[in-house]
């Protein structure tokens, strides 16, 4: 190809380039777009997405009055004002008073701030002791953090696969193929509105505030291994509707002892 | 009939790929039939089958073996083919060179992703690497020789090397960990550390990357703006200190204000980058026309000139555009990712590349003055390349993770459905 002729090849496919440019600038952003809403859609059905359990107030304020289920990220900050990931608003908690994250297989990890200090299970717990020794949280715990009261419950890390008896159509049904594109699915669990246990209002016993996420081993054997007992995932009876865990039910605020009377009633 | 619904994000990828493919297999077979490169036209048509070959394979086929992001490898690939493209245009050898260190980038990146994915990198694993990442950053010190002002290169085995590009990803990795970890004094030194050598070297451009790159990530991890203003206050400070100190400094400033009264000595370079970029014109003079190679250095820091003389700046938007989509993705992925140390890890790699590429661009149109680095992905540099491609590996190991964490909450789920719960 001569000189000449190249040159104006040249200048032709100059405009060609452009468009293909802009094309290619339009397309990476229109897959921004799509993926973005995909990802949107989905989570909008998974509304515990990144959520490794809950903090039940069982003594809080008039921000946060008693029963509320708190949810509770992967990590974070717990604290008394907005901007935290667990925002308690009671007397007595610092701005920054606690950070947790959740270990696999341990528990979920708690550390005061600089100079605060929290109870669990009546025991106290600094910024010090979990230096030398790191404190890990179970499914049941009570913390004191201030003049807050919070229950954990924990329903993070559910390997054990849950068939029920009495579908036995579904009980062959393979789970979903964890490879196949995203695509949005229906909400698993109806949305439930907290309901805060109110001052004077009679608690029925097998009403929980919010319905817990729990997974019963598959195996039989009565005896719980060391993960079960983390989780504290209790036996269900495989009816379409399980029984309410005395468990989860609210406590009265003025039961002294509440998780030694429901230990009892669950044996 | 039960056919499958195409899903619309794969089939905006598929699209995306099949004009990169087209894009790169037209210009390299323009430049192919370059009179000007009739005893090198073989390299050009390997190139204009091959370049296209391996856009399809990074975008369609790796993302069925690996768990890589096809969006930010497509885009990764094309900036990197249009560094080949623009460098075989002007010097065929500095192209072959640059496709293959393309292709050891491709597999540090595949390594990063790896990485990400199985290594804790632990507060023990981030003092190795804090340990190696400030030896090499001594070696130019000892062992460098001085180029363009600044002392940042060793040769090993006939290869140059810029250690302060390896380094970076240390530093992102140790302000990732100790930060989400809450630790104060390890990151700070050690980025301390880092910036003091740097001075050494007087590779200031890199020490405001670094600094830059810490700075947001502190400000990412704590929210707080009172550091990011002290922060950006003790930076000018710096800045102001580095003027006064150095006397290179004085002179890119002073070049910077009014190249046109040294535009035969020291404003020479900069003066033939904005007429180069004038001459272009919107849609450029053309492929293999023009005199990209009377800039100096244009195959490295002034690469983004040459494109906007042969492309035009319609084209030279677009690549800044293609930046952004790099940026917005890698931030959408920090955002979504549920742990602090990959979030953190994610937002650092970001901040890195777009930094990077406001401050070569920035000043190459003489917005800012005139800094050492390169352009990410498109300059000429094996270093440069690899870590830059690891630094699209370090994002998309995050993005792996969080599409693992979305899976495994729908598969979570469905049990919870199955319960009746």
């Amino acid at each position: 190809m001569s000189e000449a002729v190249y040159e104006v090849v040249a200048q032709v496919m100059r405009y060609w380039f452009a468009v293909l440019s802009l094309l290619i600038v339009w397309r990476s952003f229109r897959w921004l777009r799509r993926d973005r809403r995909a990802r949107h859609r989905l989570l909008r059905s998974l509304p515990d997405a990144g959520m490794v359990g809950e903090w039940v107030v069982r003594s809080g304020s008039k921000e946060l009055p008693e029963g509320v289920a708190v949810p509770v990220p992967r990590e974070g900050v717990l604290g008394d004002i907005r901007s935290d990931d667990i925002c308690i608003p009671v007397g007595g908690v610092a701005h920054r008073h606690l950070y947790f994250d959740f270990v696999p297989k341990k528990g979920l990890r708690i550390e005061p701030a600089y100079r605060q200090i929290c109870t669990v299970n009546d025991s106290p717990v600094t910024w010090r002791s979990v230096r030398k020794k790191p404190v890990y949280l179970h499914h049941g715990d009570v913390v004191r953090v201030g003049d807050a009261v919070l229950f954990l419950r924990i329903f993070m890390g559910l390997e054990k696969e849950y068939r029920p008896a009495y579908a036995d159509d579904d009980a062959n049904a393979a789970p979903p193929d964890a490879d196949a594109p995203m695509s949005p699915v229906q909400p698993a669990i109806p949305a439930q509105p907290y309901v805060p246990v109110q001052p004077g209002m009679s608690v029925q016993p097998g009403t929980p505030a919010r319905q817990p996420v729990f997974f019963p081993p598959v195996s039989p054997d009565p005896v719980v291994s060391e993960e079960d007992a983390l989780y504290a995932a209790p036996r269900v009876d495989p009816s379409p509707v399980p029984p309410p865990d005395p468990l989860y039910a609210p406590v009265p605020v003025d039961d002294p002892s509440p998780r030694r009377r429901r230990r009892k009633e669950a044996r | 009939m039960g056919l499958k619904k195409p899903d619309p994000v794969r089939r905006a990828g598929q699209r995306l790929t099949t004009v990169v493919m087209l894009f790169f297999g037209s210009a390299f077979l323009l430049l192919a039939l370059d009179p000007r490169h009739a005893a090198d036209a073989l390299t050009g048509y390997i190139l204009a089958a091959g370049v296209p070959l391996m856009i399809w394979i990074g975008s369609a086929l790796l993302p069925l073996i690996f768990p890589v992001d096809g969006l930010m490898l497509s885009l990764a690939n094309f900036l990197c083919a249009l560094g080949v493209l623009v460098l075989y245009d002007t010097n065929p050898a500095y192209a072959r060179q640059q496709v293959i260190w393309y292709g050891v980038g491709i597999g540090a990146m595949l390594i990063c992703i790896l990485a990400v994915r199985v290594l804790r990198f632990g507060p023990k694993t981030c003092g190795i690497l804090a340990l190696l990442g400030l030896g090499f950053l001594v070696l130019p010190v000892l062992f460098g020789k001085e180029t363009y002002g600044a002392k940042n290169w060793i040769s090993v085995m006939g290869m140059s090397l810029q250690p302060s590009e390896a380094v970076k990803l240390c530093l992102l990795i140790i302000c990732a960990r100790f930060m989400a970890n809450r630790r104060f004094w390890p990151w700070f030194l050690f980025a301390a550390a880092c910036l003091g050598i740097l001075m050494l070297q007087k590779d200031l451009g890199t020490a405001l990357l670094y600094y830059g790159v810490t700075l947001l990530m502190c400000f990412a991890s704590t929210g707080s703006v009172f550091f990011l203003f002290s922060g950006l206050a003790g930076g000018a400070a710096a800045a102001f200190a580095g003027y006064r100190m150095f006397a290179h400094v004085k002179k890119r400033v002073g070049i910077w204000l009014n190249p046109w009264a040294v535009y035969d000595t020291f404003g020479y370079q900069i003066v033939h980058a904005l007429m180069a970029i004038a001459s272009g014109g919107l849609f450029g003079v053309g492929l293999g026309l023009g005199n990209p190679t009377a800039i100096p250095v244009y195959e490295s820091d002034f690469i983004f000139a040459v494109i906007c003389e042969q492309f035009g700046l319609i084209f030279a938007l677009c690549v800044m555009m293609i930046y952004v989509a790099m940026i917005w993705r890698g931030t959408t992925t920090a955002m979504a990712a549920r742990k602090g140390f990959h979030g953190l890890l994610a937002a650092g790699a970001t901040v890195m590349i777009g930094l990077q590429a406001f401050v070569i661009i920035g000043g190459v149109i003489k917005m800012i003055p005139l800094t050492g680095v390169t352009l990410p992905f498109v300059s000429y540099g094996g270093t440069s390349l690899v870590s830059s491609m690891c630094l699209v590996g370090l994002i998309q190991g995050v993005e792996s993770l969080n599409r693992d964490n979305v899976k495994e909450d729908l598969r979570l789920s469905y049990y919870a459905e199955e319960a009746g719960l």
